[in-house]
């Protein structure tokens, strides 16, 4: 009994999805995005926005500012500027970076790969 | 005590936020300031290796977050006019500037 209650359910299901993937294939999709969803931000852009706000930072040794560059070996940032530079990629990219990942940014590619892998970066 | 580095790190990061929560923009670029000036005068005075300095340093830049994170959340309660700096989003933060401004 119990047994063909649950065939008869689940064929019901099988029956349900058909119908509605046949109603699917004719509803016009819908183009929709949540809220939630991430800024889609292109890696050129990002980078493009890092380099802006490293040209704006005085002590930046423009000469050498590429993607490859090393905060402190090839800009001339020592450890307390480059706190004041992952704050401002923060406020850029209007995102909270905690500590201990902010601690491991110490080349613009570092910080270009990081606001690519998050989410949340607008 | 030696303070570690990423303990220092820690304090300028969170006290750079604490500045920032001000909103009056006045205040905002004040604190921003001279929580600059105060890590940069602490970590001139590691260079030349004066331990007791800095850890009186760190110690003195500690109350002062605490002194920030409060002032700043008092500030936001309050109704501020804002400045004609301001109308600018560019320089909201009241430390960064763009070229062409």
């Amino acid at each position: 009994m119990f047994r063909l209650a649950s065939l008869r359910l689940a064929s019901a299901r099988v029956l349900a999805t058909r119908s509605l993937a046949a109603r699917q294939t004719v509803m016009p999709s819908i183009a929709f995005r949540w809220y939630s969803d991430s800024g889609g931000l292109a890696r050129k852009d990002i980078e493009s926005r890092i380099f802006q706000l490293l040209q704006d930072f005085d002590k930046v040794n423009q000469d050498k500012l590429s993607p490859v560059a090393d905060f402190s070996k090839d800009l001339g940032l020592d450890s307390l500027d480059t706190v004041e530079v992952v704050m401002a990629i923060e406020e850029e990219f209007s995102v909270e970076i905690p500590d201990d990942e902010a601690d491991k940014i110490t080349t613009v590619k570092g910080a270009i790969d990081y606001i690519s892998a998050r989410d949340d970066a607008h | 005590m030696s303070i570690g580095r990423s303990e220092v790190l820690a304090l300028y990061r969170n006290s750079l936020r604490a500045a920032q929560t001000f909103e009056t923009y006045n205040f905002r670029a004040y604190f921003y300031r001279r929580t600059r000036d105060r890590f940069r005068t602490v970590a001139n005075m590691a260079l030349t290796g004066d331990s007791q300095a800095v850890s009186q340093g760190v110690q003195e830049a500690r109350a002062e977050l605490s002194v920030m994170q409060r002032q700043g959340t008092l500030n936001s309660m309050f109704a501020h006019k804002r400045t004609v700096l301001e109308a600018s989003q560019n320089s909201a933060g009241g430390h960064r500037r763009r070229k062409g401004e």
